[in-house]
């Protein structure tokens, strides 16, 4: 993967890479979620590291993929050396990191996104979906009340069927 | 004059009976020579007579000996034929155990390719298993990543390469 030079030895990267796989004739192509990649503060602080990327949809990197793998795209500068090669930090415990990656099909505000991650992972899929509904609703309400802001509507996701995979790289 | 003539003449018939008569007269004269002779012989003889019995003697205890030999001679010779299909019996069976010995020798290592075989289907299945049991189809992911440290480190190590890994497969559905 091309790295990042301003990255290089300072940052960790994360990259997406679309996989060839055996039902991408009726996939949908180019691919076009936002993909969101967490790094759990494993204390009760939760100060979890968050960073989304939406596809370049021109990009050769989300088209359907006619080699095994496509080439990588995410963000180089996902999160500064330093954080994890402090002692004692909070995303380093008993020598293991958890990064939780997620594909948005449903247009998930940004907001929602740190409640969405703060939930116990442990959860059934259904009541995670569950409670962000209902949270969702809740800032809906919220927002309505204010009358400050749009709720975002949510778009009759296309499902769509695809491999991939992610690859963290340090430079 | 024919033979027949002459058979039946007087003059043969005479000279024949002559012949008979100086036949049997001697034959009785010779009987009575060899008695003579026996007798005269017989007091000389005595002291050759028991040397004679003990050369005899001797000779029986040589043949005897003779014997025993012969007799052992007989045994250790069919001792040796024994021995002889023995060892025989021995190298038969010794090219049997070779035989056997390379059978199971070339057995051994056909099962040992085997093996191997199977040892490396078992790795890729095992593989498989464990890309299976990490793949996600919900969309979300979560990627555990082990040895923090000892990754870190590499980059100590070895500034001029990239540090990458890879997460299990994420199944977009």
């Amino acid at each position: 993967m091309a790295g990042d030079g301003n990255a290089r030895r300072t940052h960790m990267s994360i990259f997406f890479v679309l996989m060839r796989g055996e039902y991408d004739a009726v996939l949908h192509f180019p691919f076009s979620f936002k993909v969101s990649f967490c790094l759990f503060d494993q204390t009760t602080q939760q100060r979890h590291i968050i960073d989304s990327f939406r596809p370049d949809i021109k990009s050769n990197s989300f088209q359907r993929p006619r080699s095994d793998m496509n080439i990588a795209s995410g963000i180089p500068k996902f999160l500064p050396l330093t954080m994890i090669q402090q002692d004692n930090n909070p995303y380093v415990r008993d020598d293991a990191m958890f990064i939780k990656i997620l594909v948005d099909f449903g247009n998930i505000p940004k907001t929602v996104l740190p409640y969405i991650l703060s939930l116990n992972p442990g959860l059934p899929i259904l009541i995670q979906e569950e409670c962000i509904k209902r949270e969702l609703a809740k800032r809906a309400q919220g927002d309505l009340l204010n009358a400050s802001q749009m709720t975002k509507t949510t778009q009759g996701d296309v499902r769509a069927n695809e491999n991939a995979t992610t690859e963290n790289m340090i430079q | 004059m024919n033979t027949q003539e002459h058979l039946l003449s007087e003059q043969h018939q005479r000279v024949l009976l002559q012949l008979v008569t100086r036949k049997s007269l001697h034959s009785i004269n010779g009987t009575d020579d060899q008695q003579l002779t026996t007798s005269h012989t017989t007091i000389s003889d005595e002291t050759s007579h028991t040397n004679l019995q003990q050369l005899y003697e001797t000779l029986e205890l040589l043949v005897g000996g003779i014997q025993a030999l012969n007799d052992d001679t007989q045994r250790i010779t069919s001792d040796a034929l024994h021995y002889q299909n023995t060892l025989e019996f021995l190298s038969e069976e010794q090219s049997k155990v070779k035989v056997a010995i390379q059978e199971t020798n070339s057995f051994l290592n056909a099962h040992k390719s085997n093996q191997q075989i199977l040892e490396q289907d078992l790795a890729s299945m095992q593989q498989q298993i464990e890309d299976m049991k990490n793949t996600s189809y919900d969309g979300t992911l979560m990627w555990k990543i082990t040895n923090v440290q000892q990754k870190i480190g590499m980059l100590n190590i070895d500034f001029s390469n990239q540090i990458s890994f890879e997460t299990p497969l994420l199944v977009l559905e």
